[in-house]
């Protein structure tokens, strides 16, 4: 008979849902959140934007003050390239990063990932050629060779930005991205390509180890700069303790997700193209 | 004793040297070799760890561990790496050149002989971020060293094997070489001097053998010379004594064997003393040397013929039978006395009286032979000198010669056995006879049987067998040791001595310790030789005749007359009392010449300052005869009988 066959495994079920709920202890309930003391893992990443080993010798002191300040270890990573980091974005595999505006647009904020600082001196990007090209303005670039970065990157905002300033579309140069900017300044330094496209502050940077190599063409105005994420799963005592911090350094501003709705805008008009 | 073989101890030694060397050098090339690569290895497995290390950090700050599988599998490729893994911070392989280990905890490092870890931790200020684990095969490297190890062992025992055969082969050149000697000393062991080593080249070995060869030459001449002179006479070259004793023998075995007839001759030169004597030891020599010459012309080849002392000479006729033994015999004796020996322009004759002794198979042994061919020597003297004497059975001569031979034994034990005693016979002034007489002591031997035996019966003997001078020695003795004993002393005591006692240097110093050690008075002894024995031997007489009388000592010549010698010697010889021989006193009733004799020798005595002694004086008229001629004293049966001379 079935109501007979099915009156025990009902009981069953209720019993088991009894007994577990009575058994099963809160904490065994509640999840490790990122960074967390019951956590066993927190990593702190940053965007690859200057070669991997001088990332580690900078950041790494980072790394290390918050392993104190979430009395936890926090290991430093990073990415070989700007598409790895953003994959591993999009996959939430790190607990904190700092990352351009570009990528907190296209692939932190999707991703869930809540800004907690960003540095306070606003981001520019140039378009820069040899010293001794003949482009001498954002119009000479017409049918020349540009490299620029991926096009999720702050860089490649603010190129197209100025780009369009100056009423030159993609179809009116060669577009030749580029893994790092680094990577760029070789192209041109060899020759492979016209102008390239530079955050400034990278520029800055390049220009001491180049001097006099490059010059600058086009600079455009003034944008938010890198940011502080964290995971989104992360405990809002975690995530205020370390905001707490990053804002004690100088240069580093309270971050809030609007600040970057530029870079959203200009995704916009990217997507219309 | 076992003999081994020296090339076998060369090449173990070789063997055994190359061994310890090669193994030396194979440990020390091969340890070199294998430290070498080992550094080697090490630099590589620094440069491998070194790169691997800085891209697994890269991996390990961005976990793209896909990246590095190409190079971990690359560096896998290499034989001597065998396994590469990164682990992270946990220890969690991240990435491997084998997939199969990741996810799984990094593998704990076992020792294993053809493995080992080389481990990179990686960190940063963030603290360890991982470690990069090589393991590094040396099963290659082990491989290489055992197959080179194998190599250098094959190539080293092959190189042994060969240098082993060499060395067998050059040993077995070196010995037989040395065995070639080692023959030849076995050869010269068993006396075989004429072999000789046959070694060829000029190195030490050859020189050697040769010599060894010059070696075995001369000692083969040495020894053919010693042999000579085992066998041969010095002086004349002919045999010896032992080697005619040697041939004898062989003689005497045939002749019992077979039947052969052989013959012995033995010769003993007459008148030899006289060329001695006169010209001296060289003049003697050189007599011998030529009659050896001479007797062997006359000999057949198959003849031996030997010296066997003084001028004493043996032949040995092979296969000769008695009638050729004696005409040989007679032809030597007829070279001999045909022979002129010159010397210093002085010409001698000498004669040989030769013994014939035929050996046949019933000649009893080599002693015997000898001994009858002496006594047949003897015998051919006896009958005159210079004549032939063939014994025989039942040869008279010989019989007489054996029977003295006899004596030989007994008159031994007498001297041992204290057999031999005094008589006595008184010496008496012819003018007054009563007055203390002198006393001439005679000497008897006392038989087995307490027989008394004459001196005429052994003395004989006695000077044959050269006896004579003990026996006189014995009487010195007896007579001093009397004079020391008793009271009853003569005036004078006489003493007969032989011509070998005179003749004997040994003699006087006998005669001077005696009367020394005794203390008697020289005086006292008067010793006495005959007239004959005197001329026989005049150098030998003279000279002790004057030793003695020095000494205190009288001395007499006996049987003067006798010898039918000439007054001069009375000259020469200084004497005290002349006995005159007793034949012509014995006679002298019945014959007036030997009466004139005895008067004549008395006054010549007188005349040379002598005293005159009359012997066998056995009646009162022959003493009344010899008081009238005026001899001085008298001995005989008529003054005194001979008596026993009684000691304490």
């Amino acid at each position: 008979m079935p109501g007979f066959q099915l009156l025990p495994t009902t009981i069953l079920r209720i019993l088991t849902t009894l007994i577990l709920s009575v058994s099963w202890p809160a904490s065994w309930a509640e999840q490790a959140t990122p960074c967390s003391e019951a956590s066993t893992r927190c990593t702190f990443a940053v965007f690859p934007h200057t070669n991997i080993r001088q990332l580690e010798e900078t950041y790494t002191a980072i790394a290390e003050d918050f392993s104190i300040l979430l009395d936890i270890n926090v290991r430093f990573l990073t990415a070989s390239s700007m598409q790895r980091f953003a994959d591993h974005v999009e996959a939430l595999d790190y607990d904190i990063a700092l990352i351009g505006p570009g990528q907190y647009v296209t692939s932190a904020a999707p991703a869930g990932y809540i800004p907690i600082a960003k540095v306070a001196k606003p981001l520019t990007y140039e378009l820069v050629v040899n010293n001794k090209s003949p482009i001498k303005s954002i119009a000479d670039i017409k049918g020349k060779r540009l490299g620029t970065m991926a096009q999720y990157t702050g860089t490649y905002f603010g190129t197209t930005i100025l780009l369009q300033e100056a009423d030159l579309n993609p179809g009116d140069y060669t577009d030749r991205p580029f893994r790092s900017q680094g990577s760029c300044a070789q192209a041109l330094a060899a020759g492979i390509v016209d102008v390239c496209s530079f955050a400034s502050p990278i520029f800055s940077l390049i220009k001491l180890q180049l001097p006099n190599k490059f010059r600058s063409i086009a600079i455009s105005k003034e944008n938010p700069g890198s940011v502080y994420i964290t995971h989104p799963e992360m405990s809002p005592e975690t995530r205020r303790i370390l905001q707490e911090h990053l804002l004690e350094s100088s240069g580093i501003i309270v971050a809030e997700d609007q600040d970057f709705d530029p870079y959203r805008q200009l995704e916009h008009i990217k997507a219309t193209h | 004793m076992v003999v081994r073989s020296l090339k076998l101890h060369i090449a173990a030694t070789i063997f055994l040297l190359e061994l310890i060397m090669l193994s030396l050098v194979l440990w020390q090339t091969q340890s070199a070799s294998f430290e070498k690569s080992e550094q080697a290895l090490e630099k590589s497995d620094k440069v491998i760890s070194e790169l691997l290390s800085e891209v697994s950090h890269t991996a390990l700050l961005t976990t793209e561990f896909d990246t590095l599988q190409p190079f971990f599998l690359r560096a896998a490729e290499n034989p001597h790496v065998d396994l590469v893994y990164l682990a992270d911070h946990r220890d969690i392989i991240v990435a491997s050149s084998d997939t199969r280990f990741i996810g799984s905890s990094a593998i704990a490092a076992v020792e294993h002989k053809d493995f080992y870890w080389r481990s990179t931790s990686m960190s940063n200020a963030s603290g360890e971020i991982g470690a990069l684990y090589i393991r590094f095969s040396i099963r290659e490297l082990n491989d290489a060293f055992l197959s080179s190890l194998q190599l250098g062992i094959t190539i080293g025992l092959s190189s042994m094997l060969i240098i082993a055969f060499v060395s067998l082969f050059m040993g077995t050149i070196l010995t037989r070489r040395l065995k070639s000697l080692t023959e030849h000393a076995r050869k010269m062991a068993s006396g075989d001097l004429d072999h000789r080593v046959d070694i060829s080249g000029n190195d030490e070995i050859a020189e050697l053998g040769d010599t060894l060869n010059t070696m075995t030459y001369k000692l083969g001449s040495s020894f053919s010379q010693m042999e000579h002179m085992a066998y041969h006479d010095g002086l004349t070259g002919l045999a010896n004594r032992h080697e005619l004793h040697k041939r004898l023998n062989t003689a005497l075995k045939s002749a019992r064997r077979f039947d052969q007839l052989h013959a012995l001759l033995y010769l003993d030169l007459d008148q030899f003393k006289v060329v001695n004597d006169t010209c001296g030891h060289d003049a003697g020599d050189a007599l011998l040397t030529q009659l050896a010459t001479v007797l062997t012309k006359q000999l057949r080849p198959q003849d031996t013929i030997a010296r066997l002392g003084g001028d004493e000479f043996g032949v040995l006729l092979e296969n000769c039978h008695s009638e050729e033994a004696m005409r040989i015999a007679e032809k030597l004796r007829i070279s001999v006395e045909k022979f002129r020996f010159n010397w210093s322009g002085k010409f001698f004759t000498v004669g040989v009286s030769i013994g014939v002794m035929p050996i046949t198979i019933n000649s009893q042994n080599l002693k015997q032979i000898l001994s009858t061919a002496d006594m047949a020597c003897y015998a051919a003297k006896e009958k005159g000198r210079n004549t032939v004497h063939l014994a025989k059975e039942d040869d008279e001569a010989l019989n007489l010669r054996v029977d003295e031979m006899n004596w030989v034994p007994r008159i031994h034990a007498a001297l041992e056995q204290d057999r031999l005693v005094l008589y006595f016979q008184h010496i008496a002034k012819t003018t007054n006879p009563d007055q203390r007489p002198f006393r001439e002591y005679l000497v008897r031997l006392i038989d087995d049987n307490n027989g008394v035996i004459l001196p005429s019966v052994f003395l004989t003997a006695a000077e044959r067998f050269g006896l004579i001078t003990l026996i006189d020695r014995k009487v010195v003795q007896l007579v001093i040791k009397h004079l020391q004993q008793t009271q009853d002393t003569p005036e004078l005591a006489f003493i007969n001595l032989s011509a070998k006692s005179i003749m004997d240097a040994a003699f006087y110093d006998f005669v001077a310790r005696e009367l020394k050690r005794s203390r008697i008075n020289p005086e006292s002894i008067c010793f006495e030789i005959t007239e004959t024995v005197a001329i026989d031997n005049f150098d030998a007489a003279l000279e002790f005749i004057q030793k003695v009388r020095r000494l205190g000592c009288k001395f007499a010549l006996d049987d003067f007359g006798s010898g039918m010698s000439s007054f001069t010697y009375l000259k020469m010889l200084t004497v005290d009392f002349v006995k005159i021989d007793g034949s012509f006193v014995l006679n002298m009733l019945d014959n007036k010449v030997d009466e004139s004799i005895i008067a004549a020798i008395n006054q010549i005595v007188h005349e040379a300052g002598f005293l005159s002694i009359g012997e066998f004086v056995e009646t009162e008229e022959h003493l009344k005869h010899l008081q009238e001629i005026g001899l001085d004293y008298v001995q005989g049966y008529a003054i005194h009988t001979h008596e026993l001379l009684k000691t304490a």
